[in-house]
């Protein structure tokens, strides 16, 4: 057979990437798939940036510059993109784990929350004067005035644990359904926010890693 | 008999009043994401269930508290710690708020500023800090 028919090599890579070592290899940011199980194994073992700085630094990749230099080995290859056509590479110090550092930042943001949760639903009651309106609520379905707490703040009370815990789908370890939670899905969109964000600003000054040509 | 029934009326009002202002309470601050900047900027955000067990406890507690009212005798070294930390959450929930109404991008884009967007960041701590400082302790 004389003619060559060109191989096809799927590629797809995150939109963040996090690496500890300063060498970075294709296997550590992107994931390939051939049929030639060989050309997968050789390029991901290919060196693609050598990180030469000693703190934490992040780089704005285009897929552009990855395809450049697969070609450059295997120009032959067809390159399918399936993931993100710009990509972050968070280079990491590996630094020892502080435990009693984190564990003083968790706490701190612990506190803060816990209190501010507090607040929140305080200023809301007090917002809303909803002890006049319980009072209210009482005067017209017993006829008489109140002197102390009854059995609508119990309820009130119930209903906010049983509102929280529906609204966050878990108390503590236990999970109510399997979807993540509210917190969890907001933190991916935060991510991809800052992430989308980046990559922006990236471009806007030119910074980003692209093709020679 | 009757006093039973209304009893139960009465419950369930509140019960049912209860699981609406919860759910959009937290809407709310979820939406603003507070927990989450503050996981981001610590790098925990791997204990974020932890935070959203916090702030569960804190609303169902900090509601007893505001409804029926029981004393909380800690003393004066609780009260600098509680309101420090109130503190920093309203901070973070008015700054959160004036971000997703899109203030301080568009504020600096009609005034055309360039550079500088920290230090009006820092002014505007400033500003929040001094005010607060001011109809809390000096004009009461």
């Amino acid at each position: 057979m004389a003619t060559m028919t060109s191989k096809i090599l799927y590629i797809k890579i995150d939109q963040n990437i996090e690496v500890f070592n300063t060498r970075v290899y294709m296997e550590d940011i992107a994931k390939l798939y051939s049929t030639d199980k060989k050309l997968v194994r050789e390029l991901n073992h290919q060196l693609v940036k050598v990180i030469k700085t000693n703190q934490d630094v992040k780089y704005c990749f285009s897929i552009m510059k990855v395809i450049e230099l697969i070609h450059k080995l295997h120009p032959e290859v067809e390159v399918v993109n399936l993931g993100e056509t710009e990509f972050i590479l968070s280079y990491n110090m590996p630094r020892k784990p502080q435990k009693i550092w984190e564990f003083v930042k968790i706490a701190f943001v612990a506190m803060v929350i816990f209190f501010g949760g507090a607040l929140s639903i305080m200023t809301f009651n007090a917002d809303a004067s909803i002890q006049d309106i319980f009072d209210m609520m009482y005067r017209l379905v017993m006829g008489r005035t109140k002197d102390s707490w009854s059995v609508v703040e119990v309820g009130y009370s119930i209903g906010i644990s049983i509102g929280i815990i529906v609204f966050f789908n878990h108390f503590s370890k236990i999970k109510i359904t399997t979807d993540p939670t509210p917190i969890q899905i907001e933190m991916r969109k935060y991510e991809n926010d800052i992430n989308s964000a980046l990559i922006q600003n990236a471009s806007r000054e030119g910074k980003i890693i692209d093709s020679d040509y | 008999m009757i006093q039973i029934i209304k009893k139960t009326a009465l419950f369930f009002m509140g019960l049912a009043g209860g699981v609406g202002v919860a759910a959009g309470i937290y809407a709310f601050i979820v939406m603003l994401q507070i927990i989450q900047r503050f996981s981001n900027r610590t790098g925990t955000a791997k204990y974020i269930t932890f935070y959203e067990d916090c702030v569960m406890f804190g609303g169902i507690l900090g509601n007893m508290v505001s409804v029926f009212e029981f004393p909380i005798p800690l003393g004066p070294v609780f009260l600098c710690f509680y309101g420090t930390c109130t503190g920093i959450f309203v901070g973070c929930l008015a700054i959160a708020l004036a971000e997703v109404i899109d203030v301080i991008p568009a504020v600096s884009r009609r005034i055309g500023i360039r550079s500088g967007v920290p230090f009006l960041v820092l002014c505007i701590g400033l500003g929040k800090g001094i005010g607060a400082f001011y109809q809390l302790v000096i004009a009461r």
